[in-house]
């Protein structure tokens, strides 16, 4: 492949839109588009370059990171009454994402819009970031399992899923106590029809938990994993083809996914930590009340 | 019939199963938000809400299938 490594270097300087090195990994038979890193690992080579591969998500986890910070530090450095245009943006981001939990959880959701917008907001520039010409998106990140199957197991997804897993099981033992948490496990068995039901609804329940984390964490890696092989593909087309943006259009279905993907991840969260607070049983359903007691009165 | 023509043949009928079965969901989840969208169009902007999420989770189910095409695609030779 090093024809498409050198096309990738005379585009750098050209900086064409979207160009770069696509490397057919034969193992895998997958395409992947280069970043940087890796660009860097294959030119250096040795036991730096293979220093780069090995630390190559952490690189890029740093940089979001930095990223993300760097603007919400900007937009907070001197906090005036009447906002400027970066410290508004920043703002509004989070009043829509605060608006956006507690219309689930209710006022008293306030506690957990720290957890679940810093994951929104952390996701959705992750899988943005993989967007820009010679990076990667961690969470398109797998490893691929030994053996005769090459399985791609997703790493920074399932993470994510496994953050979300253990917080709602804690925010569940913790806001009803480990009976109640039981009792809520078991189906919560309040007549004789309900108890001899539990030892049933029990494992039903512990499965329906522990899906979750796996549901959550395959939905993002195939989504934003199979856009972005989607857009190698087309890569890898207009390099053959006198370098036609094939993939311009398929970058934008990938931005409307991305932020598509963050949304679900961060409301499906949302829900399950909703299911995890007691019920009261006058409130069926979080967040209509306000209509549903305009209509009481009104009806 | 060796293993690698039996993947060849199956691997995009199974792809094309899935896409048929998810765009028969989405479109149902779609009309019936359009629906709900003409009885009270001031409510668009949340049905719209509720609409993302749940056509994100219907495409989930194709994408999963889309995986392990790209999987076992690399087993033909």
């Amino acid at each position: 492949m090093n024809f498409f490594v050198s096309v990738a270097h005379a585009s750098e300087e050209a900086a064409h839109e979207g160009a770069g090195a696509v490397h057919a990994a034969h193992k895998e038979g997958v395409q992947h588009l280069a970043n940087f890193v890796t660009l860097i690992a294959d030119a250096l080579g040795g036991p730096v370059g293979e220093f780069l591969r090995t630390t190559e998500n952490l690189i890029f986890t740093v940089l979001t990171i930095g990223v993300l910070c760097l603007i919400f530090y900007l937009g907070s450095r001197r906090i005036t009454l009447v906002p400027g245009r970066l410290q508004a943006a920043c703002e509004g981001v989070v009043e829509g994402l605060n608006g956006f939990v507690c219309g689930i959880l209710g006022p008293e959701g306030r506690t957990y819009t720290p957890f679940l917008g810093t994951m929104f907001l952390y996701i959705w520039a992750m899988n943005l970031i993989g967007l820009v010409p010679l990076m990667k998106s961690n969470t398109a990140n797998s490893i691929t399992l030994p053996g005769p199957v090459p399985l791609p197991v997703p790493t920074t997804t399932v993470a994510l899923a496994l953050i979300v897993f253990v917080v709602v099981q804690a925010i569940g033992i913790r806001k009803q106590g480990i009976t109640g948490y039981l009792d809520h496990m078991a189906g919560s068995p309040r007549d004789a029809f309900g108890w001899v039901m539990a030892p049933l609804m029990f494992p039903i329940h512990l499965i329906g938990e522990l899906a979750k984390p796996f549901s959550l964490t395959f939905r993002l890696f195939c989504n934003i994993m199979g856009g972005h092989i989607l857009v190698a593909v087309f890569v890898g087309m207009a390099v053959g083809a006198a370098f036609i943006p094939f993939q311009a259009p398929f970058l934008l279905f990938e931005i409307a996914t991305s932020t598509i993907q963050a949304f679900v991840f961060t409301l499906l969260s949302t829900v399950y930590i909703a299911m995890m607070l007691p019920h009261d049983p006058k409130h069926e359903e979080h967040g209509s009340e306000g209509s549903r007691h305009a209509q009481v009165n009104h009806g | 019939m060796t293993y690698q023509t039996a993947l060849a043949i199956f691997l995009p009928v199974a792809l094309a199963f899935a896409a048929f079965g998810s765009a028969l969901g989405l479109g149902k989840a779609v009309s019936s938000a359009m629906e709900a969208t003409a009885r009270q169009p001031e409510a668009s902007g949340k049905i719209l809400v509720n609409m993302m999420a749940g056509c994100a989770l219907i495409e989930a189910l194709t994408l999963y299938v889309l995986i392990v095409v790209f999987v076992l695609s690399g087993k033909i030779s």
